[in-house]
């Protein structure tokens, strides 16, 4: 289940319209959201509120370790009115499943900010701050998020804490997003770490408009393939890595199940990873995913599936939803998440069949109330 | 003085050696596990093959310079060059960003999609060829356990062979990184290694619970416990403490020649008179006027006979004599108070009479230990 925070982000993202789905690092949302699910750990109580339409606090409480806290305030120069409480939430929103990709949309003209009184300039840009304290550890987090431009965000992150090296790390990012392109440039002060990302979307570049316009459905397109590569160099520590991968997903004109298929491979280790996920009807979605090292010749296979509880069948609410996962080499996982009455909880187990003194590896509960 | 060490139980063609190689060699391995390892390392790290080699290391005394009931301070040489060998055998993560994400906060991670997949390789190390000549200072005291420093780096030289030998920037980072760690093991580990293990074993609580003599009258076997002061025990066998007698019945013994050892006692015992003359002890030199007469307080000067006392053409000084004062100090300062009561003295080297002689000139030896 998302947190607080990272619902108030995502709504900060509809309300900018910035599509964090074009971007590389999201290539397997589908599968990591289906397949690599965390599962909560001992038991974790959050209150979180929007304050005003800019300002959301959250404080959240766990029994690891002896007592686990956090504080954490966020403001949002934009006011922020998609955001519902815990009571009317809808679950889409607070879990990940199957993302559904749609059309690209092509950026939003940089004249059309402008705001103009009086024959001066007076608009300014959109920003996100985030501050997060984990108390008993005394960790700082932070994040400033600003939209430049219609296609340029810059982001940066960062921890202190004590026990680090150097007392914390600050990681900052450009990112580009231009609908048929996207790239993100990456700094980070541990290691001086540099980094660079791209994604390009196949297909008609939705900020060209065709000639002519298609007005029978079988012109457009049902289907839109991807591919992204990446690329990390660290000064200090002389490590470098890079991946790239391909994807191939449909969009709401498919006729048939949605389905998302991508291939990722990362060259310099030898690593492979082939997904496949498909969404049948408004219920149920199944991912199964193969990893191979040619070097090491380990394999892996996951397969996970969630299945939608409905409340009422007419009203299309969605009481609760139910994951799980089995894999070769991190056992069955199992999540269940929900809303009861005001509050949305999300329980579960990490198995390991292996191991026959401990079967249960991780149980957690989770429970979340915004208002 | 040179020890003759019996190194034929160590040898792997001794059926009795297999049960304390594989005894070393768990040891060695919970030692090296016990530790916070790099990130690198993601497996535990175990011994493969132990071998002590054929032959043993040449361990010679220069010096002693305190012989007490419970005191003792030599100074010792020991040189090795056999072919006594380690294997180790672990996994190390080949994927740097791997490794580097996990150090690094998750909050500041750059999220790699897939840049940071593990690639685990095996690694095997194995060290051999061991060079090592230095200069060892032992210092024992019932109290405080046994303080062994080396005077110089002993390693002279080491030969580190790993699966990664057909990469020369890897073998060559690996010899030099294993050669400095085998360096500060050999200064700084070793050392306190051995100074609690003796604690443990000469703690008297622990002593007695072993069933281990702690009163031993005799000053000659601070190492040997279980020789009573009657030394009617033919087969006075040492015990290696890192066998304890509980576990294996069937341990090696290590045995001290009993010839050595009368001769030792009788060395010491020698000195333990109210006579005026002690006689001579050949082929050494007293600590007291060897260093030049700085740290020894007065009345413990003893004029050198000079053909009683032939050291020959090696010789050897302490460059560093902050350090070699300093326990000197205190032991001499023990000696002083123990030099009031006229009757019996207790070590070698300071008797009574020896305090009509403070008037006579110092003789001055410098000596250099190489």
């Amino acid at each position: 289940m998302l947190t607080y925070m990272d619902y108030l982000q995502n709504a900060f993202y509809r309300a900018t319209s910035w599509d964090p789905d074009n971007s590389y690092v999201n290539l397997t949302a589908t599968a990591q959201a289906l397949l690599d699910f965390p599962t909560p750990r001992g038991l974790k109580m959050n209150i979180s509120s929007l304050a005003t339409p800019k300002f959301g606090t959250s404080y959240s409480l766990s029994n690891l370790g002896v007592v686990d806290g956090s504080v954490s305030y966020l403001y949002s120069s934009l006011p922020l009115h998609n955001v519902h409480r815990s009571a009317e939430v809808d679950l889409h929103d607070v879990t990940t499943g199957y993302r559904q990709l749609g059309e690209l949309r092509p950026p939003d003209d940089e004249r059309f900010w402008e705001v103009w009184k009086g024959g001066a300039r007076v608009d300014g840009r959109n920003a996100l701050l985030f501050g997060r304290m984990y108390l008993p550890t005394s960790t700082l987090e932070a994040l400033y998020l600003r939209r430049m431009k219609p296609t340029t965000q810059f982001r940066i992150t960062g921890v202190s804490d004590g026990r680090l090296k150097s007392g914390g790390t600050i990681m900052a990012m450009m990112q580009h997003d231009f609908g048929k392109w996207s790239g993100e440039y990456l700094y980070s002060t541990d290691g001086a770490l540099i980094g660079a990302r791209g994604l390009y979307n196949f297909g008609r570049d939705p900020r060209k408009q065709p000639n002519p316009p298609p007005r029978t459905s079988d012109e457009k397109a049902v289907g839109r393939f991807s591919m992204g590569a990446e690329f990390y160099y660290g000064i200090l520590n002389k490590s470098a890595g890079m991946s790239t991968g391909l994807r191939y997903t449909t969009l709401p004109t498919h006729p048939n199940a949605p389905t998302t298929m991508t291939l990722t491979l990362t060259p310099l280790m030898g690593s492979l990873s082939a997904t496949y996920a498909i969404k049948a009807g408004e219920v149920a979605s199944f991912c199964s995913r193969f990893d191979f090292n040619m070097y090491s010749y380990e394999s892996d296979l996951s397969l996970g599936c969630e299945v939608w509880r409905r409340e009422d069948v007419e009203k299309e609410d969605f009481a609760g939803v139910l994951k799980a996962r089995v894999s070769q080499t991190s056992g069955i996982g199992l999540l269940w998440e929900g809303r009861l009455k005001h509050l949305l909880f999300s329980m579960g187990a990490g198995i390991d069949l292996r191991r026959k003194d401990q079967l249960v590896r991780a149980v957690g509960l989770e429970l979340q109330y915004s208002s | 003085m040179a020890f003759n060490f019996n190194w034929t139980p160590l040898t792997t063609s001794n059926t009795s050696s297999s049960a304390f190689y594989s005894h070393a060699k768990s040891l060695l391995s919970a030692a090296l596990n016990k530790s916070q390892k790099p990130p690198i390392i993601v497996d535990d790290i175990f011994v493969e093959e132990l071998n002590l080699g054929q032959s043993a290391p040449e361990l010679e005394i220069l010096e002693i310079g305190d012989l007490a009931e419970d005191r003792f301070r030599g100074i010792f040489r020991m040189s090795y060059d056999g072919d006594a060998f380690l294997t180790l055998r672990t996994k190390v993560q080949a994927n740097p960003l791997n490794t580097y994400l996990s150090t690094t906060p998750s909050y500041t991670s750059p999220m790699p999609l897939a840049a940071s997949s593990p690639l685990t390789i095996p690694l095997q190390i194995t060290l051999s060829q061991f060079r090592l000549s230095g200069f060892i200072i032992l210092v024992f005291s019932k109290a405080k356990g046994i303080t062994l420093v080396f005077r110089n780096d002993p390693l002279e030289s080491l030969k580190v062979s790993s699966t990664f030998d057909t990469i020369p920037f890897i073998k060559d980072y690996l010899q030099k990184e294993i050669e400095r760690q085998v360096r500060g093991l050999f200064q700084e580990e070793l050392p306190v290694a051995v100074h609690r293990l003796s604690l443990r074993l000469w703690n008297p609580e622990y002593a007695a619970s072993l069933g281990l003599d702690v009163h031993d009258p005799d000053p000659s076997s601070p190492i040997d416990g279980s020789e009573d002061g009657s030394g009617d025990d033919a087969n006075a066998a040492f015990t290696n403490p890192l066998l304890s007698p509980s576990d294996n019945p069937d341990t090696p013994s290590i045995v001290f020649s009993q010839k050595n050892l009368a001769a030792l006692r009788a060395l010491s015992e020698a000195q333990k008179t109210l006579s005026m003359r002690t006689p001579d002890i050949s082929d050494a030199v007293f600590r007291v006027w060897a260093s030049g007469g700085g740290s020894s307080s007065a009345g413990w000067e003893r004029n050198i006979d000079a053909p009683s006392t032939p050291i020959g053409p090696q010789a050897y000084t302490f460059s560093d004599t902050g350090e070699a004062v300093s326990p000197a100090t205190s032991i001499s300062s023990s000696r002083h108070s123990l030099a009031t009561p006229p009757s019996a003295s207790v070590g070698g080297g300071a008797s009574t009479p020896n305090t009509r002689t403070r008037g006579k000139k110092r003789r001055h030896r410098i000596v250099n230990l190489r």
